[in-house]
Formats: C-alpha cells, sequence, structure tokens
C-alpha cells in the first residue's frame, strides 16, 4: 500500500511539474516599463481603418543596436550631411541644439501666413513645434519632443543620428504624447505610457 | 487480476516496469504540453476553398532539426538572414519576457489583423476577404531554430562569395576543398558561352 502510494506521489508530482511549467514561464514574464504606441484612424464611417501599434521601449531598446544594414549600424542612422541635394549640410543642428537647451523657455519661431502657421517653441524641456494648414478643418500637427530625446538623438559622432540612446532617453522620460497629426480624413496619435495596450 | 502487479514484498517487476513507463509517459507529455503546439489554420473564403489546420508540438521543432544538418541549411542561407540573425534573437529575448499585449492591431473594412503575444506565444490573425489565416507560435520553440541557424551561420557563404552567387548561393562556390575545381567547371561553362557566371552558379 506504502509504494502504491509512493507511487502515485510521483504520478501526481509529474502532474505538478507539467501544470508548473507554463505558470513559472509566465511568472518570469518582466514588466516592459515603457511602451510606445501609435494610433491611426484613416478615413471615417464604413470605410474607416484603424491601426494600433504598441512597441515596448524595452524591445526597441534591443533591436534597434542589432539592426546592421546600409547606414542604419549601432543603434545609429548615418546622415550624409554633406550630399549635394542636402540642406542640412551648411546647419549645424548641434550648435542650435545647445543653444536652444541655454536659452529660457519661448516661442523661437512663429510664422503666420495665409494659409499656414507655424510656431516653434521650447515649454519645460520640450521642444514643441505646431504645424495649422487653412483656416478651419485643415491639417493641425503638434510634436512635443522632450529634450533629453533631441540630445540623445543628436548624441553621436558628425553625420549620425543615434536612434539607440535616443529610445534609451524616452523610456527614462516619463509618460506624454509624442505627436498628433489631425486632418480632415485622418488622426494620427503617438505617445509613450505604462500601459501595454493603446486606448 | 492486480495480484500480478504485485509480489510478496510490494510491486512486482511488471508492476514496477508500468508504473515507471506510466511516470515517464506523464513526464514526456508535460514536457510536450510545457513547449506548446504550433497551431496553423488557413481557411481560403472562395467557394470550394480549402481549409487546412495543423496542431503540432513545439517540442518535436528540435528533434527534427537535429535531422537537417547544419551545414546543409548555412549553404543555402541567404546573407540576409545572416546579417538579420542578431536582430531576430534580441528580438526573441524580449518578446518572451513580454506579458500578453497587442503588438499590431488594423482593423478595416475589408481586413482584420491582430499580432498578440499571449501566453508565451506569437499569434498572428488574419482576416481578409480572401482567407482566414491563424497562427500560433509557440517563442520557445524558435530558440532552438535560431541556435540551428547559429551553427549554419559557419558553413554560409562568405560576403566575397555573395556576389558571385546572389542571395542564394550554391554549396561548392565557398570554402571546403572542392573550391577550385568547381570554379574551373564554372570557367568552362561560361567559356562556352552560356552566359554569366551567376546564371552558371544556379545551373550547377
Amino acid at each position: 500500500m506504502k509504494k502504491l502510494l509512493a507511487v502515485a506521489g510521483i504520478l501526481l508530482l509529474a502532474a505538478g511539474v507539467a501544470l508548473a511549467a507554463p505558470a513559472s514561464k509566465s511568472g518570469s514574464k518582466s514588466s516592459a516599463d515603457k511602451w510606445l504606441h501609435v494610433r491611426v484612424e484613416d478615413g471615417s464611417g464604413t470605410d474607416a481603418e484603424t491601426v494600433h501599434v504598441n512597441v515596448p521601449l524595452s524591445l526597441a531598446e534591443a533591436v534597434i543596436p542589432a539592426i546592421n544594414v546600409d547606414n542604419f549600424k549601432n543603434g545609429k542612422v548615418h546622415v550624409d550631411m554633406n550630399g549635394g541635394n542636402n540642406h542640412l549640410q551648411d546647419v549645424d543642428i548641434r550648435k542650435i541644439l545647445t543653444a536652444l537647451r541655454d536659452t529660457p523657455d519661448g516661442n523661437f519661431v512663429t510664422v503666420e501666413g495665409a494659409g499656414d502657421n507655424v510656431q516653434v517653441a521650447k515649454q519645460g524641456g520640450y521642444l514643441v513645434a505646431k504645424v495649422r494648414e487653412g483656416k478651419a478643418g485643415g491639417s493641425k500637427v503638434d510634436a512635443r519632443i522632450p529634450f533629453q530625446v533631441v540630445e540623445a538623438l543628436l548624441s553621436g559622432d558628425d553625420n549620425e543620428l543615434n536612434i539607440a540612446a535616443a529610445v534609451r532617453a524616452l523610456g527614462e522620460h516619463g509618460d506624454g504624447v509624442l505627436v498628433t497629426v489631425d486632418d480632415e480624413k485622418s488622426k494620427v496619435r503617438i505617445w509613450v505610457d505604462s500601459k501595454n495596450e493603446s486606448q | 487480476m492486480l495480484n500480478i502487479f504485485r509480489s510478496e514484498r510490494g510491486l512486482s517487476v511488471p508492476g514496477g516496469m508500468l508504473a515507471a513507463a506510466g511516470v515517464g509517459a506523464i513526464l514526456a507529455g508535460s514536457y510536450l504540453y510545457s513547449q506548446g503546439l504550433i497551431r496553423v489554420s488557413v481557411q481560403e473564403k472562395s467557394p470550394g476553398g480549402e481549409h487546412i489546420r495543423l496542431a503540432v508540438p513545439a517540442a518535436i521543432v528540435p528533434l527534427a532539426l537535429a535531422f537537417v544538418p547544419a551545414a546543409e541549411i548555412g549553404k543555402h542561407m541567404p546573407a540576409e538572414a545572416r546579417q538579420h540573425l542578431p536582430m531576430v534573437e534580441a528580438a526573441l529575448n524580449e518578446l518572451q519576457r513580454l506579458p500578453d499585449c497587442t503588438l499590431v492591431q488594423v482593423d478595416g473594412p475589408r481586413e482584420h489583423v491582430r499580432i498578440r503575444v499571449e501566453d508565451g506565444k506569437m499569434v498572428v490573425d488574419v482576416n481578409d476577404h480572401e482567407d482566414e489565416v491563424h497562427l500560433a507560435l509557440p517563442l520557445g520553440s524558435l530558440r532552438s531554430v535560431l541556435a540551428k541557424l547559429h551553427r549554419a551561420v559557419e558553413f554560409s557563404p562568405k560576403d566575397g562569395d555573395s556576389e558571385l552567387s546572389g542571395a542564394w548561393s550554391h554549396p561548392g562556390h565557398h570554402g571546403g576543398g572542392h573550391h577550385d575545381e568547381e570554379c574551373d567547371v564554372t570557367r568552362e561553362v561560361d567559356d562556352d558561352g552560356s552566359g554569366s557566371t551567376e546564371s552558371t552558379a544556379e545551373s550547377l
């Protein structure tokens, strides 16, 4: 009888292993702290199409340095600033950025035209850009990028954009909306938060 | 009847063997269960369209891969695959750590796509006007595939060879003692006017 009990015990133990295996898997999952969300709503009515993309920044941080294609290597994109048709060749972006960082909050660029309004400003550690097209019902673009992210983006060598560092900086920054685009037909929203589902 | 499984001291030899077989079966079953199932379902929506369903224990993936020589995979491995292998590995490491979540969701008038991570599986659901496809792939099963591909990289054509053979190269055009011989064959055929070196390499 004792031996039968022992066999039954072993069988139960084996069954326990079977049940515990998936449970331990789910237990080992770590929470990806920050998620980058993209939501696109295109069209309206029955033709409406929505796209939701939710990417954990930890995934982006891990994958981006491993990309090794063309001018994207080691998490950095090589930009040919001195290219023939490149308008950036005469602009020292880093110097401009340093100057912006050291200046107090305020509007840097304001363009008010007949059709379009453009405003670039620094507000509370963010580089803020607003574009309004048309009078009413035109497209609206709002971008609010943390300065740390912009700095990280430009932290590589000359002619390089450090994407990996920018993603890391984004993860270290708080939650917030980065870009919204609203126009007659579509809406785009890009934001970072700690939820793994877009809302 | 149960007496044949019992001796005076307890379990008899057949009884012990049966118990051991039972434990082995349960352990094997628990391993298969823990590795999950690869599920594929493709349903064509056209009249008379086919419905293909496949459910394979993920545990057989490493077993099946054991029968495929790494050298053979490497010889046919495109340069792009070799290039992107570290990226896939990094992505897999992170995907395995994710909680259940939806990575991509597309809802349109004619198509619905959802890519999500669920219980350690990558689940892809596509439903458009032509087909309905469901795929569930345990992420753990991809690890053995990646390990095999890493071993295969050692046998893959080097960069210098890739321009000769294109993305899908022939085994004879990299490394090994037959290299020169193969090159001679290539030249001979080329001299015969059969076309470029590339086309010759493919014909071999």
